[in-house]
């Protein structure tokens, strides 16, 4: 029996030396160790023999081998029963403790601590520290709380419990938020603010200053944290030495610690309980250090929470993925299909392994790219594993991606499926402002097709089920919530999204905002709509929005427009109820009196224009400065009709009286005789003092007051002798008269009115101050429209400068006026102006003194100059070959066709460009902007073109570009259809003669590239 | 942020926050900026900051900025954060984790 029980002990030392896994001294003990039973077992038969127990169990416990040292020690204990034994016992206790600590088993720790002091009483004050220690490391802070608590609270058991919340607690949430302590106990206080500024400092850039913690004395146990956090701080500021320096002190702290360890740390008995030397926080600390140094080989020192850490902030292991993409990318900007093939097989490999959550993210950007390129998306799909999850992100990058080539119908169509994913996904709200801004863009979109386009479109859409047949190639494989967004079966439904006024009707429904409907009125009124149409909004507008005016303006003011003025009177008086103190409804009120009179004046009513001139004198407005005089003029006009000589001469002298000086009056009565269609004399002899551009100006001042638009006839002598005046090299006029007849000669199409304009904005300019953004406006105005993006550059200028001077109607203007050089509707462009281009443009529009003239031979010598300045420019006119352009020869080669060609559905962005934008002339040096490519009615190539490159792309047999369909493979679930982008809607007329040009173009450009390459 | 490919100049840009952020996040993010640069001290960072959340305030306007602030043509490896090498955020847990036992 003996005997096997001395065989099952030699057993057990093996195992356990063996699962300790101890070095190569311990590796020797546990073999010594084999010995040691048969021998224990001498030892423990004797009583003399305490000695050498001692010894041996000494030897367990320095092999690390606390189990067996506490099952000798028992023994040996209840053979001797000697206080030295007893100490020996509770110190292998200890040991095993510790032991079951480090593996982090609090709770059987502390089973074991409560045994013994159960069993050794007189040990219990060692043993209180090492449970409060237990307590610490496991978070279960009640028990530190109950000692914190005591009233009387010794020295001793406070640096006991400062020694374990030292070396134990990690938890310092737990800390902070337990309530057995009071808040304001400077150990909660402290922790609170640890835990407070750790997080801040992992999460976000926090400056070190805001890192003081005045709540984390020196001294408190938690000083260490102290430092880590600021060493985490300057980590992420970058500022390792800063880091290192903080860390230097975790270790100082340790180190004095460990000087002066029974400060903090039960030793009343060396030796039986471990001495507390390193911060609990101490592990973090050199995992930082590590991570500065080396943030790989602190990540291989084990997996687990130190791994995840390093990994995570340290990003070491996106190398791989960053690669796999930049190859991704230069597949794609390659010639292979191949090549690309494998770069995405290769990507998707690295990206499950490295960043899985990115995967699907990357699989729509190659399915986008693959769709722009025209490469085969059967065998990519192949490659990629799959169809990623279709999703808003997707809908947004494609819209995107087809909007940018100018597919605005197509764009619409997967704008219009983004937004049901981003309801379902939760991104938006059905009824929320994102979806009206969806579908306001929806709208720009729409405006950007010409009209007769955008009518073929909304009947192919209608009658071929192109959305439908489209869309259900993206849905293929999808899960069934997915599947529901797509196009439902048998669903030929005319779409919504391809008719601005519904979509303006859906906003308007579900969100009810006078900018929208401002926009809708705006839209009716540049489609050119009927009026009865633009009436219809502004009555709904009304409905909608009854204390707005400015419906009620504009409906007035459409009624005043066809003559209908009881019907403007009522709108005008609803409009004061809602708004009396506008100053708009107060000017609506008299421009309809005077309308109303200058209507009777041209029924020849003279009885009925006293009337008006009655309601116009009982307007107060109308009795301020020069106004009274326009009065007057239609009562002279009115006298005149009648035949009433006396009433006249009456008038006459009123107008001197109130214009002061004779000239002006008679000019003035010219201009009110010329406006409502009386016969006109001559011009009186102009009086030396007095210039007629400034009578005119008056006239046109007091006009614009009274709410009328007025027309100068521009007589061949009133433009000689505007001109003479205006080309002195100064002028004395007042300023706003000279903007009034500016404003009046900009309305003016006449290309005589453009020049006299040009000369008085030049003089405009030149008296600088406040002006110059007015007189700059009218300069834009002036300019011919060959100069387009001279006329933009002065627009944006004016558009800044209004903005600076709070002139919100001049910059609205203005930015108005941009967006039609543009051919922008809305625009989202932001209509800028940089200080240097401000000081510019107004600098050369202050020296530019001659009207800009069309000079045939400069704008074919700017072409060519422009083709041999500018490999960007060939690009952008689809030109890929650098040296097209370089004799006179090629230039005019017959086979491009360039500028004489006879097709007036010029498709080809090679041949529209001379059109489209005329090149940089004389007086427009800064034309470094791209010209925009304006959407042609009745053809689309973009898409054609890239099918064209990426015919050169991809080599034969690998796909084939011309036709989407065909690059899909048969079997493959994303089967797009031909309808798809570079066929759909069907080819206009002229269509394929046109690609067929092309293709022969290129071939002749390719024989020319060859026959050169022989040379 | 990554996947706007925002210049520095773009509103989300200015106010540090990601093209996705709603109303909340956007005035938070407003408010610690104009308490960073104070008119009195840095006039036109602020007009920056101001102009930047005037532009981001409005949801319409917002949202149809949001609409193409991500670049279809952009290089996939763009996709990737930018700043290889740089330290991540991460939050306290992981921070807290290496200490559990």
């Amino acid at each position: 029996m003996a005997g096997n029980r001395s065989k099952k002990r030699k057993k057990g030392a093996q195992n356990t030396s063996r699962a300790k896994g101890l070095s190569a001294n311990t590796t020797a003990d546990s073999n010594r160790g084999v010995d040691l039973v048969p021998e224990d077992e001498a030892v423990l038969t004797t009583r003399n023999s305490g000695e050498d127990g001692s010894v041996h169990i000494g030897k367990y416990l320095a092999a690390g081998d606390s189990k067996s040292a506490v099952k000798l020690a028992k023994r040996f204990y209840a053979k001797q029963e000697s206080p030295e034994a007893e100490e020996l016992l509770v110190k292998a206790y200890m040991a095993r403790i510790e032991s079951m600590r480090a593996r982090g088993l609090y709770v059987e720790a502390d089973a074991i601590a409560e045994n013994v002091e159960l069993h050794h009483p007189s040990f219990s004050n060692q043993l209180e520290g090492v449970r409060l220690s237990l307590a610490a490391g496991a978070g279960n802070l009640d028990k530190i709380a109950t000692v914190l608590n005591e009233p009387s609270l010794s020295p001793q058991r406070q640096k006991m419990v400062d020694s374990a919340i030292y070396g134990y607690l990690t938890n310092i949430q737990a800390l902070a938020n337990c309530d057995a302590i009071a808040a304001d106990h400077p150990l909660r206080v402290a922790a609170g603010a640890l835990f407070e500024a750790m997080e801040s400092v992992t999460s976000g850039p926090v400056e070190s200053a805001e890192l003081s913690l005045p709540e984390v004395s020196r001294r408190s146990p938690l000083a260490a944290w102290k430092y880590l956090v600021r060493a985490i701080g300057s980590f992420y500021r970058g500022d390792d030495q800063q880091c290192r320096e903080y860390l230097d002190r975790i270790d100082l702290l340790a180190e004095s610690q460990a000087r002066g360890c029974d400060t903090l740390c039960d030793g009343s008995k060396a030796g039986v309980s471990a001495p507390v030397y390193t911060p609990a926080c101490m592990e973090l600390a050199v995992l930082l250090r590590a991570m500065i140094d080396d943030p790989d080989q602190a990540a291989c020192k084990r997996k687990g929470p130190v791994f995840e850490l390093v990994t995570s902030v340290v990003k070491h292991d996106d190398l791989p993925l960053r690669r796999a993409l930049k190859e991704l990318d230069t597949a794609f900007r390659g010639e292979y299909l191949q090549d690309v093939i494998q770069a995405v097989r290769h990507t998707v490999t690295t990206c499950r392994r490295y960043q899985p959550l990115l995967l699907d993210k990357i699989k729509h950007h190659v399915i986008v790219t693959c769709l722009r390129h025209g490469m085969s998306l059967g065998k990519l799909t192949a490659a990629m594993g799959g169809i990623p999850r279709i999703n808003a992100y997707f809908w947004r990058l494609f819209a995107h991606d087809v909007e940018n080539n100018q597919r605005e119908e197509f764009a619409c169509l997967f704008w219009e499926q983004f937004r049901k994913h981003a309801v379902q996904e939760g991104i938006f709200s059905e009824q929320g402002p994102e979806t009206v801004a969806v579908y306001l863009h929806m709208i720009e979109l729409l405006q950007r097709i010409p009209p007769d386009e955008l009518k073929n479109v909304q009947v192919s859409f209608a009658e071929k089920a192109i959305a439908h047949d489209l869309l259900q190639a993206f849905y293929v494989n999808q899960p069934e919530e997915l599947k529901a967004l797509g196009p439902q079966q048998g669903d030929k439904s005319t779409k919504y999204f391809l008719y601005p006024e519904r979509i303006f009707e859906q906003i308007c429904s579900q969100h009810v905002d006078s900018e929208i409907y401002s926009r809708w009125v705006q839209y009716v009124t540049y489609d050119n709509q009927d009026q009865k149409v633009i009436n219809k909004v502004l009555e709904r507008w009304h409905e909608a929005i009854p204390d707005d005016s400015r419906p009620l303006l504009l409906l007035a003011e459409a009624a005043r427009l066809r003559k209908a003025f009881t019907k403007a009177l009522q709108y005008l008086d609803k409009a004061e109820k809602c708004d009396a103190l506008n100053p708009k409804v107060k000017r609506a009120r008299l421009k309809m009196w005077v309308s109303k009179a200058g209507a009777h004046l041209k029924q020849k009513k003279p009885h009925l224009v006293e009337k008006d001139c009655l309601e116009l004198d009982a307007i107060p407005q109308c009795q301020e400065g020069d106004k009274p005089a326009f009065i007057v003029g239609l009562r002279w006009l009115a006298a005149a009709q009648a035949g009433n000589k006396q009433a006249q001469q009456e008038c006459r002298k009123k107008i001197q009286d109130i214009l002061g000086n004779d000239f002006d009056s008679e000019i003035f009565l010219m201009c009110i005789q010329s406006e409502y269609d009386f016969k006109v004399g001559k011009i009186p002899k102009i009086p030396k003092g007095r210039a007629l551009h400034d009578s005119q100006g008056r006239y046109c001042l007091i006009c614009e007051e009274m709410g009328l638009q007025p027309d100068l006839s521009l007589t061949t002598e009133v433009y000689k002798t505007l001109k003479s005046e205006l080309s002195k090299k100064t002028i004395d006029t007042a300023t706003d008269r000279m903007l009034a007849l500016g404003r009046v000669l900009a309305r003016d199409n006449f290309n005589e009115a453009k020049r006299i304009l040009f000369a008085l904005s030049g003089h405009g300019l030149r008296m600088g101050s406040q002006n110059e953004a007015n007189f700059l406006f009218l300069r834009g105005q002036s300019l011919p429209y060959f100069l387009s993006e001279r006329k933009k550059e002065c627009f944006a200028v004016v558009a800044e400068l209004a903005r600076r001077q709070r002139n919100m109607e001049l910059a609205a203007q203005a930015i108005d006026c941009y967006r039609r050089q543009s051919c922008s509707f809305w625009g989202d462009d932001k209509v800028t102006a940089s200080e240097g281009m401000i000081a510019d443009i107004l600098d050369e529009e202050k020296k530019a003194k001659n009207f800009p003239e069309f000079n045939t031979k400069d704008f074919f010598g700017n072409i060519k100059k422009r083709f041999q300045d500018s490999p960007l420019e060939n690009i952008f006119y689809g030109d890929d070959d650098d040296d097209d352009f370089d004799d006179e020869d090629d230039f005019f080669d017959d086979d491009e066709d360039v500028f004489f060609d006879d097709d007036d559905d010029d498709l080809d962005s090679d041949d529209s460009f001379g059109l489209l934008d005329p090149p940089a002339l004389p007086g427009e040096n800064r034309s470094n902007q791209q010209p925009r490519a304006k959407p042609i009615p009745g053809q689309k190539p973009l898409f054609d073109d890239i099918f064209n490159d990426s015919k050169e792309l991809v080599p034969p047999g690998d796909a084939e570009p011309f036709e989407l369909d065909s690059l899909l493979d048969a079997n493959m679930p994303l089967d797009i259809p031909p309808i798809g982008f570079g066929v759909n809607p069907p080819p206009p007329p002229g269509c394929e003669e046109v690609r067929s040009r092309k293709r022969n173009n290129q071939r002749n450009r390719n024989k020319r590239r060859r026959r050169k390459g022989k040379k | 942020m990554s996947e706007a490919q925002n210049s520095a100049s773009e509103p989300w840009a200015v106010l540090d926050v990601s093209p996705e952020a709603d109303c909340g996040q956007i005035r938070k993010a407003y408010l610690a900026k104009i308490q960073k640069y104070p008119p009195d001290r840095n006039p036109a960072e602020f007009e920056k900051i101001r102009d930047a959340y005037e532009e981001l305030r409005d949801p319409i306007r917002r949202t149809q900025r949001m609409l193409l602030s991500v670049d279809p043509q952009a290089s996939v490896s763009s996709l990737l954060e930018e700043g290889y090498g740089k330290r991540r955020f991460v939050g306290i847990k992981p921070w807290l984790a290496v200490l559990e036992k």
